[in-house]
């Protein structure tokens, strides 16, 4: 598909984490510094006074037009990179700014780590790279404490999720015990090894993939972790125009090297912090109850959404709202996002699989079917 | 914050229980009421079918209420969710208790029927059928004839509700509908007038429109509203055509369209003489024309002879003595002087063939015509237009002097009494006492009758009386008709054993210009005959003048001014020469009759003679009223919900030009009505986008109106989903224009059906 530059293909050989001195290799190469942060790479939990959960701003927060303006211009650069998918890249600037994670079910080729990398370098930020295979560690994946022989010390070698961008390749690979250690930092937003707790960066964006061709040696994500994603998607195949075009000058001219940072990461933040202030009016806060709740309710589902997804939906809805230049919500954020918020969430019954339901259907049915509620008396 | 109590019905209209199924609609309780009342005014619409067959409106309010009062019962019952049977029988009750508190004095408490009403219903239920029975169209709006009429539109209001409500089969509407209308359309003689139809009609319609649009499914769906569509514009059509019509040649069709003139029914002689009833002061029906008649003469169809006690005169056997009556009649003697006289009949149709008693030869009538010498009277089987005949009058000339020489025959059928009152006859023997042969007598009988001074009136109607007795109740009351008249003349001539029958036939009718007279259905008259020894039957007019009509005696009277009641002993003979001087010639005059009666007559008959003057004139004015204030209030009717769209309308627009807080929320309200009057509004799960792209769609709207769309969309969305920040003293930009650029889009490229144009759909409530 998306023909990948020389640099990324030897990159992505560099990256595959088999051992600790891999690791140790590829972390001092790429690794980059939170902005903002005197850490260095090398970092005890004891020193760390930045990364955390955003505190309250006194300021008042960025403009929903200025969180737009830079997302447009973000997703512009996004799309020189992967042609035709503006659908895709809408819903990573949505994850992103809604400090979600994506799963993306698809086909290897379609683009997700040039997807990553162009956004990474939009942002400013650092992209990691994670080959599930059965026997991933979990140390594989946070990093590891190594003894240093001229220090006598143990130095902590950060692992792959100590990034902006983390590309979680066929996810369902690894052992279920390597997932939730994922799993856990993507929720919880920092690693902790031996005692020490160590926070993420900020952005922190998984983008995962599952490969539902090749289902063979796989561990299936369990519901329970399929719920920490915000989102599912597909990136899918190109139309057959984009394709064209994109043949016409990848082989001499690589689109990643013509991105140059648009915003840096505290703008970045800024953003989140902008999308975490807008309103959303207690109409539709019951419109979403009302979608989330009816999941739960449909004969054809056996799992409905939790309450998780709800407060995902009304993330997404924000994050949505502000990427139009709207400071508050509409019904129509909530709709356009319902699906792939909400579908992968749900556990569809033996009768729905063999009617060849899928759970995006039955969400849109929800959404059809549940009254949008207008303003006074509408 | 603002926006906390904008939407609290969103949680309870989504069941999280349970999957969101297609919504019903909780609103068909009060859409029942639209059908039914439509059904309810085309009853009332088609009971003014009935207004040329009964004088005045004032039977109408009763129809009226009565109509309102089985719908409204029906409504509430419906409400209640009253069983079917129920509802019937509560509308059943609801009718009976308006009809006794409308019509009868007896109900317990003055509403409750009870057995005292209900038998008193029945009496005048009685005498309401023998009034239909009897008097020429229009009848006088009685009580009685009001409650037979509230009766019979009840228990259609009854049926119709019934079809529309209970057997939800609105089209079956159409049946009793159609008796309702096809009872005075046979019955009447004239043509209809047109808003007896067309008031229906558009009722109908408009009730097939509305039930139609109730019942729709997906397949049924174009050829209903094709057919609703098509009935709509058909009867606003014939409304059309028949206001222009109306408007070209005056309201109203009888009579007026030139070549209806002649077209109207015939109308014939009731062959009764009663001693009660009423008669009618409608609209006059040209009935005869008369030409060559040199002296205004009575024309007599026929003649009673048989009485029936507290009756009145009827026929008695009738006897074909002259089977295929030539045209002689037998017996009559030609005089020299004799006259032809052409009868024209215009709308005449009858069994009997109008006739001058001093006929002597009928030609042009035509076979199967009898004649019977008792009776005088041509008659065939089967009633008939006869076409125009021409009558030999050979005029007898009879004086009082003569006749007080003559005897008369007693005994016999002719002198029959039956078993009169004694009061009667002891009356007739005190006014005729004193007189010493039969002609004094039957005089002195008529001046009781004529002379002013002993109170008799005319009256259409005859008051109810309490002796028990209709002869004795008319010479107490001393009111009514030539027929009470001449029958309790007759009746008293005969109890002196004078033998006396009752003619029936026209007077003399309206001289025209062209010197022909015109006899009109008023100018149906009956007078007494007498028949003397030599003279044969001759003619007294007992009935008091009205119009100057009536009056003629078959005698040249004894002009004298003592000739009171009881007081027509032997007149002398100077006066009488001098009223042969007066009119020396004349038999049938009718300046022999005035002296004694003129002066006095303009007061004693003004209440009738005025009511019967203004009749013609009276009658059709309120009509014309009646028809374009129902006219007018159809028409607001019809307009009323689309004014009342157009108003809020108003109301929205000046609100979105606003610039206030608000203005996105009216507009928008605005183009969702607008869009639902289209039939095209959104659902209550498509999003304002949703519905905007859709509009924008299927509207085709220009960029611009796109745009304007937009400011609209986002301006309705701030001001529901928008934090407090943007609240109500944010400026908001005019928003009028985009509605209106996206009304007038709508209407040019969805246009409306004609039931949503009547009653746009977003007064209908939410589908």
């Amino acid at each position: 598909m998306f023909a990948a530059p020389p640099w990324a293909s030897t990159r992505q050989r560099a990256t595959k984490v088999r051992h600790p001195a891999a690791a140790r290799r590829w972390q001092t190469d790429r690794y980059r510094t939170h902005a903002g942060t005197g850490w260095k790479g090398r970092l005890v939990a004891q020193d760390v006074t930045v990364g955390e959960i955003p505190t309250p701003l006194t300021a008042e927060p960025m403009s929903a037009e200025a969180v737009a303006h830079h997302a447009s211009r973000i997703g512009d650069a996004v799309a020189q990179v992967i042609l035709g998918k503006s659908d895709v890249i809408r819903l990573s600037l949505v994850a992103l700014l809604a400090e979600g994670h994506l799963l993306i079910e698809d086909v290897p080729g379609t683009g997700k780590t040039s997807l990553a990398k162009a956004l990474a370098r939009c942002v400013s930020g650092s992209v990691s790279r994670v080959q599930f295979t059965p026997d991933l560690m979990p140390s594989d994946v946070t990093g590891v404490s190594v003894y240093d022989r001229n220090t006598a010390e143990f130095t902590f070698h950060p692992g792959p999720v100590f990034a902006n961008i983390l590309v979680a390749d066929e996810i369902n690979r690894a052992s279920p015990k390597t997932q939730s250690a994922l799993l856990e930092a993507m929720e919880e937003r920092q690693v902790t090894v031996d005692g020490n707790t160590l926070p993420l960066a900020r952005p922190f964006l998984v983008l995962a993939t599952q490969n539902p061709v090749e289902m063979e040696g796989t561990y299936p994500l369990p519901e329970a972790q399929r719920d920490r994603f915000f989102a599912r998607t597909a990136i899918g195949y190109p139309d057959p125009a984009n394709e064209v075009a994109m043949l016409a000058d990848r082989e001499t001219v690589d689109p990643l090297h013509e991105i140059s940072a648009i915003v840096d990461q505290a703008m970045v933040a800024d953003m989140i912090d902008a999308v975490n202030h807008i309103h959303i009016a207690p109409a539709l806060r019951q419109y979403i109850v009302a979608i989330v709740g009816a999941t739960r309710g449909m004969p054809q589902v056996r799992l409905g959404c939790s309450p998780r997804a709800a407060l995902h939906l009304a993330r997404a809805a924000k994050a949505a709202a502000a990427l139009a230049g709207r400071n508050y919500v509409v019904p129509d954020d909530i709709q356009h996002f319902a699906v792939p918020v909400l579908a992968h969430r749900l556990l569809l019954t033996v009768e729905a699989h063999a009617a060849h339901r899928s759970a995006a259907s039955v969400i849109s049915e929800i959404i059809a079917h549940t009254r949008v509620p207008l303003g006074h008396g509408g | 914050m603002t926006t906390a109590t904008r939407s609290p019905r969103t949680a309870d209209r989504t069941e999280p229980g349970g999957p969101p199924g297609p919504r019903t609609t909780s609103s068909t309780s009060t859409l029942a009421a639209a059908p039914t009342v439509f059904g309810a005014l085309a009853v009332l619409g088609g009971t003014t079918a009935l207004m040329p067959l009964v004088a005045g409106v004032s039977w109408l309010l009763p129809v009226a209420e009565v109509v309102t009062v089985v719908w409204l019962v029906g409504i509430g019952a419906r409400l209640l969710r009253l069983r079917p049977w129920i509802v019937e029988l509560l509308q059943l009750a609801a009718l009976a208790v308006a009809l006794t508190s409308l019509f009868t004095t007896t109900g317990i408490g003055g509403v409750l029927p009870g057995p005292a009403a209900a038998s008193e219903a029945a009496t005048m239920l009685g005498s309401a059928w023998d009034q239909i029975m009897t008097s020429v169209p229009p009848a006088t709006a009685t009580a009685e004839l009001g409650l037979f009429i509230a009766l019979a539109v009840g228990a259609v209001a009854l049926v119709v509700d019934l079809l529309i409500a209970g057997a939800k089969t609105p089209a079956l509407v159409a049946l009793p509908l159609l008796g309702l209308y096809a009872v005075p359309a046979s019955i009447y003689s004239g043509m209809l007038p047109w808003y007896a139809f067309v008031l229906p009609a558009a009722c109908y319609a408009a009730l097939l429109a509305l039930s139609g649009h109730r019942g729709v499914r997906a397949q049924s769906h174009a050829a209903v509203s094709l057919g609703v569509s098509t009935a709509v514009i058909g009867a606003i059509a014939i409304a059309a055509s028949v206001v222009i019509a109306g408007s070209a040649t005056g309201i109203g069709t009888n009579g007026r369209i030139p070549h209806t003139s002649h077209s109207g029914g015939p109308i014939g002689l009731s062959p009764w003489a009663l001693l009660r009833g009423q008669l009618t002061d409608g609209r006059p029906e040209d009935v005869l024309n008369v030409t060559g008649v040199s002296q205004p003469a009575y024309l007599r169809t026929f003649t009673l002879e048989k009485w029936t006690d507290d009756k009145g005169f009827g026929f008695g056997p009738v006897s074909a003595d002259v089977p295929d009556f030539d045209g002689t009649v037998p017996g009559a003697a030609t005089g020299d002087d004799s006259t032809v006289v052409t009868i024209t009949p215009q709308s005449f149709r009858d069994k009997y063939l109008p006739l001058y008693p001093d006929a002597t030869a009928v030609s042009g009538i035509g076979s199967g015509w009898n004649y019977d010498k008792s009776l005088q009277t041509v008659f065939r089987t089967d009633p008939t237009v006869p076409g125009p005949y021409t009558v030999t009058i050979s005029p007898t000339t009879t004086t009082a002097a003569e006749l007080r020489q003559e005897n008369v025959q007693s005994g016999g059928p002719l002198t029959q009494t039956g078993t009169l009152p004694s009061q009667v006859t002891s009356l007739a023997n005190s006014i005729t006492a004193g007189t010493t042969n039969p002609f004094d007598a039957v005089d002195a009988l008529l001046h009781y009758f004529t002379d002013p001074a002993n109170g008799f009136t005319y009256s259409l109607s005859t008051p109810l009386g309490n002796s028990g007795n209709a002869l004795v109740d008319f010479l107490t009351n001393k009111k009514g008709y030539c027929e009470q008249y001449a029958a309790a003349m007759a009746i008293m001539v005969r109890s002196l054993g004078i033998p006396a029958r009752v003619g029936v036939g026209f007077t003399q009718g309206v001289r025209q210009a062209d010197g022909s007279y015109e006899i009109t259905s008023n100018d149906a008259h009956a007078w007494v005959e007498v028949k003397f020894d030599k003279s044969g039957w001759v003619m007294f007019d007992p009935t008091p003048l009205v119009d100057g009509q009536g009056g003629l005696q078959g005698f040249v009277p004894a002009p004298s001014g003592g000739a009171g009641a009881g007081g027509a002993t032997g007149t002398t003979t100077p006066t009488a020469s001098s009223s042969g001087t007066a009119a020396p010639t004349t038999t049938h005059s009718l300046i022999g009759a005035l002296p004694h009666q003129g002066q006095k007559i303009p007061e004693a008959d003004t209440s009738p003679a005025t009511s019967s003057a203004t009749g013609p004139l009276g009658g059709h004015l309120p009509a014309v009223l009646i028809a374009i204030a129902g006219m007018t209030l159809f028409v607001l009717l019809l307009a009323a919900p689309t004014m009342f769209r157009r108003a809020r309308r108003r109301k929205r627009l000046a609100l979105a030009a606003g610039h206030r807080f608000g203005a996105g929320t009216a507009a928008w309200q605005e183009i969702r009505d607008t869009l639902i009057d289209h039939g095209i509004g959104p659902g209550d799960e498509e999003s304002v986008r949703a519905t905007a792209n859709r509009l924008a769609r299927v509207a085709h709207l220009p960029a611009t109106g796109r745009e304007q769309l937009k400011v609209v969309i986002s301006c309705a969305e701030q001001e529901w989903y928008g934090a407090g920040a943007v609240g109500p003293q944010s400026p908001q930009p005019d928003l009028a224009p985009g509605v209106q650029t996206v009304i007038t889009a709508l209407d040019r490229t969805q246009p409306r059906r004609w039931p949503d144009r009547v009653w746009p759909r977003s007064l209908r409530g939410r589908r």
